[in-house]
């Protein structure tokens, strides 16, 4: 029963090390707030990696699964945020892997609609309705330009979409990206590059011909 | 470093190759992706604008960038085009969750859960059968060394766990609140917002947003976040004593509403404005244990749920209220309600009337008392009891001629009752009042006359005072007349007889003479006073008995001897409600804690044995004994000799 402040990193002050720990102890009610805060974004964030929705919500149950089985494991000593997605990352590259082994199942690699498309993100509707917006004749709206964008993003390399997307979803930092990718600093600032470079390319001629609104 | 994946880690990749021809980004294929994204290099000056778009650079690299920025227009539209592109990111919308998918995964969790306790479970039974064996094999010293390993098998049963001191250190406060949309709409309410204001955190907990995208540039050290408020705390944390008896309340909870205060810390702590919630916390819990008279507590308890924000208010209101005086002007405050010199009609004195105030300074001195009518039941509010006074007076001065005594007053106001029947009280009510009292049972009559009879002496500011070593100077004075202002040690009575009410234990019924209005703090000030003998041989029993030990010595009543006998009875037989051994007179002036909870409690003053709690009375006795059913005697009278 110490009253006196002893100093601590800011990582003590988390809310999810904080339920961590009550979920190190057994709590059910910990678990479920901490995927209450947490759900929707790993979600959000692998339906846009993989493009398939479906997938992406098997795999948000996957990765709460390993937060709750690995709970013994988990030490405070970094941000929860970067463990969660290292868990992330790694379930989300796996199933990818496993994905280009059967192509046949593929949907909306590299823009292309195959039979498989229904349990996509984006619909076989969205992808041939971002395909037709190559054809200079319009103003995007928003839901089209969304597609567009999306078809970028999903036409990069594995690595570099992720980057973008931790970057972009949750705000990470160079070196929290690192960690979560078990990359160098270095080489998150150039995958982030390479990203930036590919969507300005691809996007740029919509982005001249004034048919992409942002 | 954590690795909570037993898939094989992705190899690092760092080299860098020249970037082959342009990319077709929509007919490529993702292994050709994946090869060239790793081995591209990419112009110094792209990195650098992307780092910039970014945030990542550092001070010296941000200047010399926007320094070429503004020397450069190619660089300058480069720039355009990368913000632009990575602009366009932001339409990227959150794709929605499915609502099924929580419930599915906490459904998956709980059969890989159950798994794993089956599994526990099996582990255990052979480590219990090795532990029997053991037992048998090595007899006396096995049995030493096997129940040294079986203890450590199961969690300790006194000790709540560390993550639960938070919500020991305030439990009270957590009961008073009982659910977090309360305690939000008490702060937003602006109740305790004086007291509250231009406070000390009570803990350096933030949980600042920005700390999160850079913690490597947060250096500066935070506070943990400690079970109990630091010093610099509106109110005292609970000391060692107190929170030893707060561990057991919490213990003695059910899980049910151990998860709920639980729940409700945890939604206060991970709050935004958590040191604001913790603060009003704490505020609400000193005003409610130490500026509430007892049966305002006691009313509290009994207003629904929906109606508490409400009573809170209008008890808020009241302690606002500026006392009035002999000459009309407001009350000064009374500093730590010490007791004042003189008596209550002198004019110069401004002390509280019939209840003492602990804690802040109190606001109300003189009279009018404070309102307590609204503690009664809304059917018993217009009730009266005429002349109350003169014929308690007169009841004392035929059975009490020679002074009180060591009898306590509680016993004598419910030897007055049960004397006279709790009928004939009834019987003097409104016709609605006698319909309310109809459809209940003899001890709940009692109590709530016993109530009715309080709240009227209150108002009429009934005293009695006795002097035990100076008989010429007895004076059992009637209603509303002046006491001898020059009578020595001229004390108001304690009229904070605790009315009835619920037990709030898990294992007490709702019946009986005993409730929870006694604050740990005041229990921890009985266990401090008992003498060593006592406190050692009080906490060598398992936490149940001591606790109720404790409350026995505390109330002078076992709650769970159940209700009193029902039927009038010769005064002295029936069971008063507790009270904490508080005196009409005593000769020498004790602190009262509820008047300075600040206080540290004094040491045990050994010499003087008013200090100690006082044994049994027969008539107590005699109620156990008749309650056991037995000729033993109580087990109350095992309790030492205080002296």
């Amino acid at each position: 029963m110490s009253e006196s402040a002893v100093p601590l990193d800011t990582v003590e002050l988390d809310p999810d090390v904080r339920l961590m720990r009550e979920i190190k102890e057994g709590s059910a009610l910990a678990f479920e707030e901490l995927m209450a805060r947490n759900q929707a974004k790993v979600h959000s964030l692998l339906a846009h990696f993989t493009g398939d929705r479906q997938m992406a919500e098997d795999l948000t149950q996957e990765v709460f699964l390993k937060v709750y089985k690995a709970r013994e494991t988990y030490e405070p000593s970094a941000k929860f945020s970067t463990w969660l997605y290292r868990i992330v990352h790694n379930l989300a590259l796996n199933a990818l892997r496993s994905r280009k082994r059967h192509p046949e199942l593929l949907f909306g690699a590299a823009g292309k609609p195959s039979a498989a498309g229904q349990s996509g993100v984006f619909s076989m509707e969205e992808t041939i309705a971002a395909k037709s917006a190559l054809t200079p004749t319009r103003r995007l709206d928003k839901k089209e330009s969304q597609a567009v964008v999306r078809a970028a993003i999903e036409s990069l390399g594995d690595r570099q979409r992720e980057a973008l997307l931790l970057h972009r979803f949750e705000g990470m930092n160079y070196q929290q990206i690192a960690d979560v990718m078990e990359l160098t600093p270095q080489a998150v600032k150039s995958l982030l590059c390479r990203a930036r470079l590919a969507l300005r390319d691809i996007l740029q001629p919509y982005i001249e011909e004034g048919r992409l609104s942002e | 470093m954590n690795d909570p994946h037993d898939d094989a880690a992705l190899p690092r990749n760092d080299s860098h190759e020249a970037d082959p021809a342009p990319l077709d980004v929509w007919n490529a294929s993702p292994d050709e992706t994946t090869a060239l994204e790793m081995n591209a290099v990419n112009d110094p000056d792209d990195e650098i604008l992307t780092a910039y778009l970014d945030g990542e650079l550092s001070e010296e690299e941000l200047s010399r960038i926007e320094e070429r920025l503004d020397r450069d227009p190619a660089l300058s539209a480069r720039l355009d085009k990368l913000r632009t592109a990575g602009k366009l990111l932001e339409s990227l919308e959150t794709i929605p969750l499915n609502e099924r998918l929580t419930a599915s995964t906490m459904e998956m969790l709980s059969a890989f859960v159950q798994r794993e306790i089956k599994a526990e479970r099996k582990k255990q039974t052979r480590r219990h059968l090795i532990a029997l064996a053991i037992f048998a094999a090595v007899g006396a010293l096995a049995f030493l060394i096997g129940s040294f390993a079986v203890g450590r098998l199961w969690p300790p049963h006194r000790a709540a766990s560390e993550k639960d001191m938070p919500i020991v250190a305030r439990l009270e406060s957590l009961e008073i609140v009982g659910d977090y949309e309360f305690l939000t709409a008490l702060n937003d309410a602006k109740l305790f917002a004086e007291e509250n204001s231009a406070r000390p955190v009570p803990d350096g907990g933030s949980t600042d947003k920005t700390s999160e995208k850079t913690p490597d540039k947060q250096s500066k050290k935070m506070p943990v976040p400690s079970a109990l408020p630091p010093q610099s705390a509106p109110v005292r944390p609970p000391d060692q004593t107190e929170m030893f008896l707060l561990n057991m309340r919490f213990q003695r909870l059910t899980g049910a509403e151990k998860k709920k205060y639980r729940k409700l810390y945890r939604q206060i702590d991970l709050a935004p404005n958590r040191n604001e919630l913790l603060t009003l916390l704490d505020l609400v819990g000193r005003w409610f244990w130490y500026d509430l008279h007892e049966t305002e507590r006691y009313a509290y308890w009994q207003t629904p749920s929906s109606e508490r924000l409400a009573e809170i208010k209008r008890l808020r209101s009241e302690s606002d209220r500026p006392a009035n005086s002999d000459d009309g002007s407001a009350a000064p405050p009374i500093p730590g309600g010490k007791r004042g010199e003189g008596g209550p009609f002198a004019p110069a004195d401004r002390r509280p009337s019939g209840f003492t105030r602990g804690g802040k300074e109190s606001r109300r001195g003189g009279y009018p008392p404070r309102d307590l009518r609204p503690s009664l039941p809304t059917e018993l509010r217009g009730e009266r009891l005429d002349d109350i006074g003169d014929e308690l007076f007169t009841f004392a001065r035929k059975n009490y001629k020679d002074g009180f005594g060591d009898k306590k007053k509680e016993e004598i106001l419910f030897e007055f009752i049960s004397e006279r029947g709790v009928d004939s009280f009834v019987n003097r009510l409104s016709d609605a009042g006698k319909t309310y009292l109809a459809t209940m049972d003899e001890e709940q009559k009692i109590r709530l006359i016993g109530l009715l009879i309080l709240v009227e002496l209150h108002e009429k500011q009934f005293r009695m005072r006795v002097r035990d070593d100076d008989r010429s100077r007895d004076d059992l004075s009637g209603p509303n007349r002046a006491p001898n202002d020059r009578a020595p040690n001229n004390r108001m009575p304690n009229d904070r007889t605790p009315p009835p009410g619920r037990y709030a234990g898990p294992d007490t019924p709702n019946a009986g003479f005993y409730w929870k209005t006694e604050s740990t703090r005041e229990l921890a000030e009985t266990l401090k006073k008992l003498p060593q003998a006592k406190r050692d041989e009080l906490l060598s029993l398992p936490d149940e008995e001591m606790y109720s030990q404790l409350l026995i010595l505390h109330w002078g009543f076992d709650p769970k001897q159940g209700t009193p006998p029902a039927g009038p009875s010769k005064g002295g037989d029936r069971l008063p409600p507790g009270n904490r051994g508080e005196r009409w007179e005593k000769d020498v002036p004790r602190e009262n804690p509820r008047e300075n909870p600040r206080a540290e409690p004094s040491d045990q003053k050994r010499d003087n044995p008013r200090n100690e709690m006082p044994e049994p009375t027969d008539s107590w006795k005699r109620f156990l004994d008749e309650k056991k059913g037995s000729a033993q005697p109580s087990a109350v009278t095992s309790a030492p000799d205080p002296t």
